[in-house]
């Protein structure tokens, strides 16, 4: 009986240091994402948002981090800006079940591009179209544009967004901006992502 | 409550720990699994591969550019300085040659801005590397013995199969090689 006792102390007390190493593992592993996706320096224009330092070496290690898990090889500000937009202009989250029109203008850089991931990786489809650039978007006269995001990639510029549900996210990539463009990042005049109808 | 002592303080110098080492870590980790993922699909160390536009399930990191047609090299300095020659092409809608730290840092990038069309020539220098005679070459030192080259190019209009054999023939013709000499 005492024996007994004393085992299942002993396999209690070991349990508990389990769980606090489990436990020390799991806040160290949140407390860092946490850092990197809430601490992280970054720019918000409406829905879009770009991070700071990306690809350079000035970067601080959070960012570094950040890119390395979630943007490997990026390039720095000084050649790209990326912005990234999980949600439309009501800050709904992107789902396949609806249709947008992301639309705009020109862009203050030499070339753009505008891309749709599912969980960070492209969306298989069957045209293999994946985005849009500066260079091959169909545009109004006025030199203005609109993408249909739709779960077949039907319509002008249609960009797919199969049918998973996922976290879905648009990449919009200035390459080369224009001088000060980086610096005015928060009040560049952003493409509008407009829900259009849901499926019931 | 004596007896949760121990185990609160390990758990939280476990967190600390595993805080900072991933931290400091996960670049370098993240860019070994990139490395060889990349050296499994093909090619070899300090061998340029020119690749195309890639297709969905066939990315080797998140968030893959998918309009990028371009070359990319593992590099291992740890034989010593290697030479790298590239092709600046004209008319693109962009092109650029990036050399990466092992830490993804990125060291040097040049591109179609910087450079009038035509040959480019390099010199790659690791920790501990002297330039010796340079040859007429553009130093690049990188301060770690694994780097990563990553040459991007884009198309005015990438479904052009002209525009895309020229594109392609360029990124052909970027080289790595030992640099031989004193």
């Amino acid at each position: 009986m005492a024996e007994g006792a004393s085992l299942a102390a002993r396999l209690g007390r070991a349990a508990l240091w389990i769980a606090a190493a489990l436990i020390g593992v799991a806040v160290g592993v949140g407390s860092l994402l946490f850092a990197i996706f809430q601490g992280g320096s970054s720019v918000e224009n409406g829905h879009w948002r770009s991070a700071n330092g990306v690809g350079g070496a000035e970067a601080s290690a959070y960012v570094r981090t950040g890119v390395a898990v979630f943007g490997l090889w990026a390039l720095p500000t000084s050649e790209v800006i990326y912005f990234v937009a999980q949600t439309d202009d009501e800050g709904r989250a992107l789902t396949p079940r609806c249709n947008y029109i992301v639309s705009g203008g020109d862009l203050p850089t030499r070339w753009w591009s505008i891309t749709a991931y599912r969980d960070f990786y492209l969306i298989a489809n069957p045209q293999s179209r994946y985005s849009f650039a500066s260079t091959t978007i169909a545009r109004d006269d006025d030199g203005d544009w609109r993408v249909h995001l739709n779960a077949q990639g039907e319509g002008e510029n249609g960009l797919p967004l199969g049918t998973e549900e996922g976290l879905l996210m648009l990449s919009l990539r200035l390459y080369q901006p224009h001088e000060g463009v980086f610096a005015r990042r928060a009040m560049l005049a952003m493409p509008r992502i407009e829900r259009q109808s849901c499926a019931a | 409550m004596r007896g949760l002592a121990g185990p609160a303080v390990f758990a939280l110098l476990l967190a600390v720990f595993t805080h900072v080492a991933l931290l400091f870590g996960a670049p370098f980790v993240a860019a070994d699994f990139s490395f060889a993922r990349m050296l499994e699909r093909g090619g070899a160390v300090n061998h340029v591969v020119a690749f195309d536009r890639v297709r969905a399930g066939d990315e080797n990191v998140p968030l893959t550019n998918a309009d990028t047609r371009g070359a990319r090299a593992v590099i291992d300095l740890s034989a010593g300085p290697l030479t790298l020659d590239a092709l600046v092409p004209e008319g693109a809608a962009y092109w650029s040659l990036t050399v990466f730290a092992h830490n993804t840092d990125t060291i040097t990038v040049v591109s179609d801005q910087d450079l009038p069309p035509g040959p480019v020539r390099f010199l790659l220098l690791g920790p501990g590397h002297q330039p010796g005679a340079a040859e007429g070459r553009t130093l690049i030192r990188v301060p770690t013995r694994r780097a990563y080259l990553l040459v991007r190019s884009f198309q005015n209009d990438p479904d052009d199969a002209d525009e895309a054999a020229r594109a392609m023939a360029t990124l052909r013709a970027v080289r790595l090689a030992p640099a031989t000499g004193p």
